[in-house]
């Protein structure tokens, strides 16, 4: 390390130019912000952009089999003569909502009942754990069937369905790392001086929580991504004619011999989503963490 | 600490019971009943002839009869019979559970061996080019979809090559004995096992390498550095129990896991085990299946738990209970 | 006397060879022996047992198992033919049927079978608490029938009138005395372990995996070629296309699915055979949209089916132009005149009806009321997601506000299939029926009365098919099911979509000539004990 370094003045930097210096450096996580702009602005202007109606089905065209790509429809058809590049879109569209709706859900609840738990402990600690544990007991396909019986089975149960699956992911990471920061000497004389307890909760101990909360943001935004994916393959998701990337693979199951591109992009589609918000969350994870800066 | 032990156990009974409650209740909520699974939709079955039935599984009598009578019955260790088999639930679980064990256990163990060095390797070397390598190729294995990657595998390795089977547990067709059917079962589960770990693997080395690079930014690491190699290297070894920390979280989430097992992958593989038969449950509202699945589940949540939050205990000396 | 005893060796020819012209269930010799012949199941059957087999799964390994007394019942073809009964005579009255047992018979655990074993079922099936669905064949006018042991190889029924369809009412599997201890036979072990009379035996049940069973060596038919029979649990189509490509099934029935692989493959052959089936939309005909009959001729002249055949079946089906399936009697080609599918007819023929899009919204109305449309379907069925889109597409165009509900397994069962109520949670519902085999009294079930599925209700239909229940003409009965036919195909009160082709893949190294794939059994094979394999596997 060098000894004395003789600093140029410049403009004092605020907080957010500097975590946004830092993001920037992970290029990677920058290439993947653009792309994830990119995305959701093709999304919104899905059908403006798509040549073709997304569920205008074609059979004089596609004979029953998915068709290769042409020049009029660039990634090709399913078997139902739907243009596939239309529907990939659509899809995208679909999944971000449903990923970020989703998550947002979780990360409401599952912070505040981590926060409280871990701040509060004793038998408010003691309850909402309980809580916690019957959420995940009960089998995550009984409580899907249930909020679908209750809510209709649309796109809303669906979202609110993957939400109550996995915020409590969430909350154990965020009493985890709660209980840990309460000991800490800044917690004990805040406490001392008698700071309530929400400002304690909301203005000191999240903010050092927040390297957690955002890490576990960016993974339940794929996770979510990922469950509805799962879903809809298996029919249990996005209602048809409506294209979802998971849905278009589980009718793209049998042509993965003979039509594989048919197989091969909306798996891409959803990878590469997927990865561009891993990306982003590692970049905005070390750009964040305060004592990870040089 | 033994007070506290005590004292969650003791909660873990009040605990079940309001799990159980809940389940029966939702099963009561959701529409249909086991009886209708026997109509059959291309014929149309004679409506009499499901009531018939429903009197015979006794669905007839009101909800908290059934369930004070569910109640009984297991506490005094009869696990009841499938609606949909009419065989006794003990079996229809006891049949499926080490096939659950075999698959989601070995994966677990399997995750966690690999998960552990990759995360503390990628830490240890972060922004070298083994780093990126590894990261990026975690990064991947949690971002695509395990059902996709599952039939790309069986297309390849089953299909185009016939290295490995494509479903099953095992080769109907010989018969084996002794080691050669261990060795047939292991060839059945290398497929299903790849697919399960592949995303374990990659979400936890990433954990694993948040976690002991947060440990590593801390002051008294970089005191340690300051101050040379063997206390930097003791002091390793404590980031490192440190960092584990949100590992435990995430295996105690995942015990459970492997007692109910993975759906998507038994289906595709035609894997003999609880998640399939948790869901079949399900879809035919087979409530003594589906109660029996859910406490097994819920008892080893409580168990997970349990150890998780003594783990925590042993690994961070600052936490305490009291 | 060279001559006479050639001549009447000759003779004897002749006659041995008519009578098993008759009865084609003469002894078959194996041009090869052994195997192991895989063959796929859904999941575990709810039951072994013949009497309780009435779902796909169960059907699937009790059909090598069992036998009844004559094919051509609900799950055993589509001809009656002479099964454990070799023959049988009717009385001049038409009201007293005499079996004759085949001789020689015996169970797989080395007991004989006799008119005794006969009698026990039809008990067990006739007794209340063991709920056994074929309770409402052995039922006339309310009184169960008459049964008669008239000796070991003899067994009577004794109608009290004329039944024309009572051959197939007694077309149900057989099941052994002596493996119960009295007629209730619900929870027997007999259930977990049966004992019959087929060409395969049953041998174990490794639950989740499959069931395994051997070939019964005594059969009466011939001993089996094959050594055994798995059935493998596989679920969903998909899954069994990977399953046959990979070699670890080695027959199966592929609907719907990518037959590409099996193609101009010279490791697999595939069969086409038709099936005993009409999938279809069924209508709520009290719906406020869809409850009239002009709007439902429309919606069948927008449809094109051709290309739900193409896109849901890969072609495999045929356009129907009956409510009855094929196999049965009362089927007449040629009877109705067909509606093409001609969408600008369509719109015509709805506005002709007074639908018109007064507000501008792009769906048609009529009085205040939109044209709305709630298609319902199984959503786990993959077949009918399928065909769904197409149908949504199609009359989408038309102007009909349509939405698709995919319902899960039991919420299609409450909503739909064990709906008594009149007032039906939906406008159309996307299914299938049939299996009926020849005899169509069995229709009467959807179109009856308006509890039913499709909430239909005309007194000309009912009153015809109860003159059809007692009419013993065949030559008049099929005339009276025709009217039926003629009134329903100008009501509509479904839209046949088509009737599947079903389409048989299997390993090449398989012979399944003589053991005749046919549809209508549930295994897909008539005759499984004939199957060999051509090569060792």
């Amino acid at each position: 390390m060098s000894s004395v370094n003789i600093v140029p003045l410049t403009k004092p930097r605020s907080q957010r130019g500097v975590i946004w210096r830092q993001f920037r450096r992970h290029k990677l996580a920058v290439a993947s912000a653009i792309v994830l702009i990119l995305l959701a602005f093709v999304s919104v202007f899905a059908e403006q952009i798509a040549p073709h109606d997304p569920n205008a089905i074609n059979s004089s065209y596609s004979h029953g089999k998915p068709q290769p790509p042409t020049a009029e429809y660039p990634l090709g058809t399913d078997n139902f003569g739907r243009d596939y590049l239309a529907r990939t879109m659509v899809g995208m569209r679909l999944s971000l909502i449903v990923g970020v709706t989703a998550v947002a859900f979780q990360l409401v609840i599952g912070i505040s009942i981590g926060a409280l738990a871990g701040y509060f402990g004793g038998w408010i600690d003691n309850l909402l754990m309980r809580i916690t544990d019957i959420f995940l007991s009960v089998p995550a396909f009984l409580l899907l069937l249930i909020m679908a019986g209750i809510l209709g089975g649309g796109l809303l149960s669906l979202i609110v369905a993957i939400g109550a699956l996995n915020w409590m992911t969430v909350a154990r990471l965020v009493r985890a790392d709660i209980l840990s920061l309460k000991e800490r000497e800044f917690v004990v004389a805040g406490r001392s001086i008698g700071v309530p307890a929400w400002r304690m909760i909301v203005v000191y101990l999240l903010p050092n929580a927040a390297a957690s909360i955002i890490v576990s943001a960016t993974l339940a935004v794929p996770s979510a991504i990922l469950t509805e994916s799962a879903l809809s393959f298996l029919g249990l998701g996005v209602p048809p004619p409506n294209a979802s990337l998971g849905n278009m693979l589980g009718e793209a199951q049998q042509w993965i011999r003979t039509s594989w591109w048919i197989w091969i992009v909306p798996g891409v589609a959803i990878s590469m989503i997927v990865l561009a918000f891993n990306f982003v969350g590692d970049g905005l994870r070390d750009a964040l963490d305060p004592q990870l800066r040089d | 600490m033994s007070r506290y032990l005590a004292r969650r156990l003791l909660q873990a009974i009040p605990l079940l019971l309001v799990i159980s409650l809940l389940t029966f209740a939702i099963i009561e909520i959701a529409p249909g009943d086991a009886a209708q699974m026997y109509i059959d939709p291309n014929k149309g079955t004679d409506p009499a002839y499901i009531e018939r039935v429903r009197l015979s599984l006794g669905l007839e009598q009101p909800v908290y009869v059934r369930y004070l009578g569910w109640l009984k019955e297991t506490l005094s260790g009869d696990l009841g019979f499938s609606f949909r088999t009419r065989r006794p639930v003990a079996l229809e679980v006891g049949d499926r559970l080490p096939n659950t064990l075999l698959l989601s256990g070995v994966s677990l163990i399997l995750s966690f061996v690999i998960a552990i060095p990759i995360g503390v390797i990628s830490a240890l070397k972060r922004y070298t080019l083994l780093d990126y390598v590894l990261s990026t190729a975690a990064l991947a294995g949690i971002s695509v979809p395990i059902f996709w990657v599952a039939l790309l595998l069986i297309q390849v390795f089953a299909i185009q090559l016939g290295w490995l089977p494509a479903s099953g547990m095992s080769n109907v067709r010989e018969s084996y004995t002794g080691w050669l059917a261990n060795l047939d079962i292991l060839r059945h589960m290398i497929l299903p096992t790849v697919t399960l770990s592949l995303a374990q693997i990659a979400g936890w080395s990433r954990y694993q390498r948040s976690a002991l690079l947060e440990v590593l930014g801390q002051d008294y690491i970089r005191t340690a550095q300051g101050k040379g190699l063997r206390e930097r290297r003791v002091l390793l070894v404590h980031a490192l129990r440190n960092s584990l920390i949100p590992m435990v979280t995430l295996i105690g989430v995942s015990v459970p896991t492997v007692v109910t097992g993975a759906f998507l992958t038994e289906t595709i593989f035609s894997w003999p085990g609880i998640g399939r038969l948790g869901v079949d449950a399900v879809t035919g509202r087979d409530y003594p299946v589906i109660m029996a699945v859910t406490m097994l589940s819920a008892l080893m949540i409580v168990v997970g738990n349990l150890l998780a939050d003594i783990a925590y205990a042993w690994v961070d000396p600052r936490i305490r209970y009291e | 006397m060279r001559k006479f005893a050639l001549l009447s060796v000759l003779i004897l020819m002749f006659v041995v060879q008519g009578a098993s012209a008759q009865d084609s269930t003469a002894a078959f010799s194996c041009p090869q022996t052994g195997g192991t012949l895989i063959v796929q199941g859904e999941g575990d059957p709810p039951s072994l047992s013949g009497l309780y087999a009435n779902d796909g799964n169960s059907l699937a390994v009790t059909t090598f198992m069992d036998e009844p007394l004559v094919l051509g019942g609900e799950n055993w073809g589509d001809k009656i033919e002479p099964a454990l009964a070799e023959s049988w005579d009717i009385s001049a009255d038409g009201l007293t049927y005499t079996f004759h047992l085949r001789q020689g018979v015996k169970w797989s655990d080395g007991q004989p079978f006799t008119a005794d074993d006969v009698l026990f079922t039809f008990q067990a099936v006739l007794e209340d608490d063991n709920t056994i669905d074929w309770k409402n064949n052995l039922i006339q006018d309310g009184k169960p029938l008459t049964f008669k042991v008239v000796d070991d190889n003899t067994f009577q029924v004794i109608l009290t009138s004329v039944n024309p369809a009572i051959l197939n009412n007694l077309s149900i599997p057989i099941v052994p005395k002596h493996a119960f201890t009295s007629t209730s036979v619900k929870d027997a072990p007999y259930n977990t372990n049966p004992i019959t009379t087929g060409p395969f035996k049953f041998v174990k049940w490794e639950t989740g995996q499959d069931v395994q069973l051997e070939a019964n060596k005594d059969y009466w038919g011939g001993a089996p070629c094959l050594d055994r029979i798995v059935v493998r649990f596989i679920s969903g189509v998909d899954n069994v296309a990977n399953a046959l490509q990979a070699g670890e099934v080695d027959f199966a029935r592929i609907d719907g699915a990518d037959l590409t692989p099996f193609q101009n493959n010279p490791d697999f052959t595939l069969t086409q055979t038709p099936r005993d089936l009409m999938r279809l939309v069924g209508f709520n005909t009290k719906s406020k949209t869809v409850g009239d009959p002009a709007v439902r001729r429309a919606l069948i002249t927008g449809l094109d089916r051709q290309a739900i055949i193409d896109t849901a079946a890969a072609g495999n089906g045929t356009i129907p132009d009956s409510v009855f399936n094929k196999s049965s009697s009362a089927y007449q080609a040629g009877l109705n005149t067909q509606y093409p599918y001609d969408p600008d007819q369509a719109k015509k023929l709805l506005a002709d009806a007074g639908w018109k899009d007064s507000d501008g919204n792009g769906f048609l109305d009529k009085d205040g009321q939109e044209l709305t449309l709630k298609l319902v379907y199984s959503g786990s069925f993959a077949l009918m997601g399928s065909i769904a889109p197409i149908v949504y597409d199609n009359w989408k165009a038309l102007g009909v506000n349509i939405t698709l509900n995919p319902l899960d397994d039991a919420t299609a069962n409450t909503d739909i299939y064990d709906n008594t109520s009149t007032d039906k949670p939906y406008d159309a519902f996307l299914s299938g029926w049939g299996l009926f085999g020849t005899d169509p009294s069995h229709y009467r079930t959807f179109y009856a009365d308006d509890t039913s599925y499709l909430a239909y209700n005309n007194p000309d239909v009912t009153a015809l098919f109860d003159q059809g229940d007692k009419e013993t003409d065949p030559a008049k009965r099929t005339a009276i099911y025709q009217q039926v036919d003629k009134l329903l195909w100008q009501d509509l009160p479904i839209i046949p979509i088509f009737q599947p082709i079903g389409v048989y893949v299997y390993t090449s190294k398989l012979n399944l000539d003589a053991a005749e794939i046919n549809g209508t059994f549930l295994t897909g094979l008539k005759y499984p004990g004939r199957a060999y394999f051509t090569q060792a596997q």
